[in-house]
């Protein structure tokens, strides 16, 4: 399948803004992702509705809202992970970096290797650990054996998770405890060093210490990668990223600075979410 | 905030909250006209009575801080919410202050226990008092309903009890340069005055924080500060000075 | 005292069940125990090591069952061989592309239908095709007929145990950028591995007892060959002839053939099970 992304303009982002809110993303940081006009549908059934929505550049972004929002939706539209299912689909424009990545041209596997992902439940391979670190760069690159090591080395240490399990890399990953999976599931999206991260409630199913050293660690991977979260947690989306989406219904109803979405939201239905008060 | 909260045990925090720091400024209200009105009458069975209840104010200030910190920990508050749970420990903070001004008040009671007053400056210090002591009744209730029209009608309140401050400290100042052996009881007035005044300061702040929860938003620009005592030196004289109302 | 005699009525029922249960599970097992019973004891003259080391004797003569193992080891090696790649092809399709379409449906439905297909149906539509134009039986025709019995199951097994590793998983190494054949076969088949032995197991161990296919395909051979063009010997249709044969030490030898297929059977019954508990151990 031939990628032909270099035969395709970018977009100028420059007219992008931000939601209806007053704070424009893109003049505190460079935006990495614009949708434009996005809808998906299941079968019939439409679950996002026009969103309009602006991820910035190496900085943690937030989706909050309640279940069935389609926060998780929008995150997987991002990688298009939902195009192995059939029945469902997306309109609309994603662009990354400025080109549309959902124009059915650009190649699906080039762009999971631009924008990884991390899922609720620890998925780890049933291989060893070094092997599941591995797995995906053996597939794009050919590399030595002391090459690939110091790759499996260096992604498991941006997981922080080196110093755990360096002395039993060959054993295998599904003896490792329900933190250390997930974190061994970030250095595997981690090592083939993509641009994006996609973390859809990394930490639901973790204990509160794992969940402390993930949130950690996404504050360590900001310095180098793009971050969208989904939460289900508001005090965490309030801890750990730099802008906040609250979404309803299929809706991007605000957006801005986490900051002032916790302190000073301006639409009720925010106040009213994030306050425990929803009707 | 229409709504309640879904956990209805929050809500109950907040009211319970509200409630007694109602009562704690009944309580810190009452102390204040207590202490003045001892000190003017010379009553110093009073004064001490509102010296020992003064422990009682700093045992409430200590639990509300408690309970307000309580929430925090348990409830996270975001939002209003968290705006509601910071303006309680600031108006705590103020009440437990307002009580201090008042045992300061009363505690000065015995110093001046065997002297006599001009009648007028006892009549415009209890003026003065009762001026602050409206507004800080006014604050509380502002709160208590969040109203801020009321809150901003408290808040100019201040400018008059300044202003008055202002003439008394004055007063005070030229009777103590024609009566130099009254010095010392005069200097204990002047203290009184000065607290009466700061007692309207603190419930300005509360109104301010009724104001902000009550809109969400602080009230627009700088309190006008019209208190001249500052700026008050020592040549003053009886004859030279107009009583102003 | 209400509540101690509602107490009371629980316990009888519980043990009436319990009761109950036991029997009919002792009931079953004992079946299964007389048939091991008969077949070991009316076997036991010719259970001695000329079992296994000598060919099938002819008529008055002491002998073994030889030719017949291997044959069996044979054809049913080369079955299980034939079967099991394409089934475990046709399983990956059907789970992994074909799911929910109606060509997947269908094909499952056909599946089902050669699964339960009555065997001598098998063995005469094999004979149709390969022993009458080449005019003579043959080992081949006869793992050709349980090939076809062995797909099936491995078919529907490899199926089954793909859509039991989780959609997570999946979408986890497609996250990565590894496309999708790469996917399944490095990722999905590993986590599926212990279910699809265990179908290949459960295969092989249906087809050792299969007589009605061979029947018409490899019939039987007196000899020991391993040429896959002459008829072989095996151990079913040897069961069959020897056990209609009026000789005594016939009849011998064919309740030992039986009694050593029950046992292998057996055998592979318990290896698959430990198997599926190993690996089970991780999850």
């Amino acid at each position: 399948m031939n990628d032909i992304v270099s035969t395709m303009e970018p977009t100028p982002l420059s007219h992008v803004t931000v939601g209806d809110t007053a704070v424009n993303a893109s003049t505190e940081a460079p935006v990495k992702i614009a949708t434009r006009g996005l809808n998906f549908f299941y079968g019939s059934a439409q679950s996002l509705k026009n969103i309009q929505l602006t991820v910035a550049e190496k900085r943690v972004t937030a989706l909050i809202g309640p279940s069935g929002c389609g926060k998780s939706t929008l995150v997987r539209v991002f990688n298009r992970i939902y195009a192995i299912y059939p029945k469902q689909r997306a309109e609309g424009e994603v662009l990354l970096d400025g080109v549309n990545v959902l124009d059915p041209r650009f190649s699906i596997n080039r762009l999971r290797t631009k924008v990884g992902m991390v899922f609720q439940k620890p998925v780890p391979f049933p291989m060893s650990i070094y092997d599941n670190v591995a797995y995906a760069i053996r597939h794009y690159e050919r590399l030595s054996k002391t090459e690939m090591d110091a790759r499996v080395e260096c992604a498991l240490r941006s997981a922080a998770i080196w110093e755990e399990v360096k002395d039993k890399l060959n054993h295998s990953a599904l003896g490792l405890s329900g933190g250390q999976q997930q974190r061994l599931c970030i250095a595997r999206a981690v090592a083939l060093k993509p641009e994006v991260l996609l973390l859809d409630e990394p930490t639901s199913a973790l204990d509160p210490i794992s969940t402390a050293k993930v949130e950690q660690l996404i504050d360590d991977l900001k310095a180098h990668y793009t971050l969208l979260i989904v939460t289900h947690n508001m005090q965490q989306a309030a801890r750990v990223s730099d802008f906040t989406g609250f979404m309803f219904l299929g809706e991007l109803v605000e957006f801005g600075m986490t900051k002032n979405i916790f302190t000073k939201p301006t639409k009720k239905q925010t106040e009213d979410y994030i306050t425990g008060r929803f009707g | 905030m229409s709504h309640p909260h879904i956990v209805a045990a929050f809500d109950k925090e907040l009211q319970t909250l509200v409630a007694s720091i109602g009562a704690m400024g009944d309580f810190a209200g009452t102390q204040f006209v207590d202490a003045v009105h001892a000190l003017l009458h010379r009553e110093l069975e009073l004064s001490q009575r509102v010296v020992d209840q003064d422990r009682q104010l700093d045992a409430l200030r200590r639990d509300l801080s408690a309970a307000a910190a309580g929430v925090i920990a348990r409830r996270q508050p975001l939002a209003s919410d968290l705006d509601e749970i910071l303006a309680d420990f600031r108006i705590v903070e103020d009440l437990e202050r307002v009580g201090d001004l008042a045992k300061n008040i009363a505690k000065r009671a015995v110093a001046v226990a065997g002297h006599d007053f001009p009648e007028d400056i006892v009549a415009s210090l209890e003026q003065l008092a009762e001026m602050a002591s409206s507004q800080l009744k006014g604050a509380l209730a502002a709160y208590a309903v969040r109203d801020a029209g009321h809150a901003l009608a408290v808040r100019k309140q201040d400018e008059e009890i300044d202003r008055l401050h202002t003439s008394v400290f004055r007063n005070i100042v030229a009777r103590m340069n024609a009566d130099q052996t009254q010095v010392v009881p005069f200097v204990h007035l002047l203290f009184c005055a000065k607290n009466i005044e700061r007692v309207g300061d603190h419930a300005t702040h509360i109104a301010e924080a009724a104001y902000l929860l009550a809109t969400g938003y602080p009230p627009d620009g700088e309190r006008r500060r019209l208190d001249e005592s500052s700026n008050i030196t020592g040549d003053t004289f009886v004859g030279e000075f107009v009583l102003k109302p | 005292m209400n509540e101690l005699a509602q107490w009371r009525r629980r316990q009888l029922t519980d043990a009436l069940a319990r009761t109950l249960a036991t029997i009919a599970t002792l009931f079953g097992l004992f079946w299964l125990v007389w048939i091991l019973w008969t077949t070991l004891s009316k076997g036991l003259p010719a259970l001695k090591w000329a079992l296994f080391t000598q060919m099938t004797p002819p008529p008055g003569m002491d002998g073994g069952l030889l030719n017949a193992f291997l044959g069996s080891i044979i054809m049913s090696g080369l079955a299980i061989l034939m079967g099991t790649p394409i089934g475990i092809a046709a399983g990956t399709y059907l789970s992994e592309y074909a799911r929910h379409t109606k060509l997947g449906g269908t094909i499952r439905f056909v599946n089902d239908i050669l699964l339960s297909a009555p065997s001598i149906i098998i063995g005469l539509f094999v004979y149709e095709v390969m022993v009458r134009p080449m005019g003579h039986f043959s080992a081949l025709a006869g793992a050709i007929a349980l090939s076809f019995i062995v797909l099936p199951v491995v078919v529907r097994t490899t199926d089954e145990m793909l859509q039991l590793v989780p959609s997570t998983m999946r979408e986890a190494a497609l996250a990565l950028g590894v496309p999708q054949w790469k996917v399944v076969r490095q990722v999905l088949y590993r986590a599926a591995l212990a279910g699809i032995i265990t179908g290949v197991l459960l295969a092989l161990a249906r087809i050792s007892g299969e007589t009605a296919p061979l029947l018409f395909t490899a019939l039987n051979n007196q000899y020991l060959t391993t040429k896959l063009t002459e008829p072989m010997a095996n151990v079913p249709v040897v069961i069959f002839q020897y056990a209609m044969s009026p000789y005594e030490f016939w009849h011998a030898l064919a309740w030992a053939g039986a009694f050593v297929v029950t046992m292998f059977v057996l055998v592979l019954g318990l290896v698959s099970r430990g198997v599926l508990l190993r690996t089970s151990e991780y999850r």
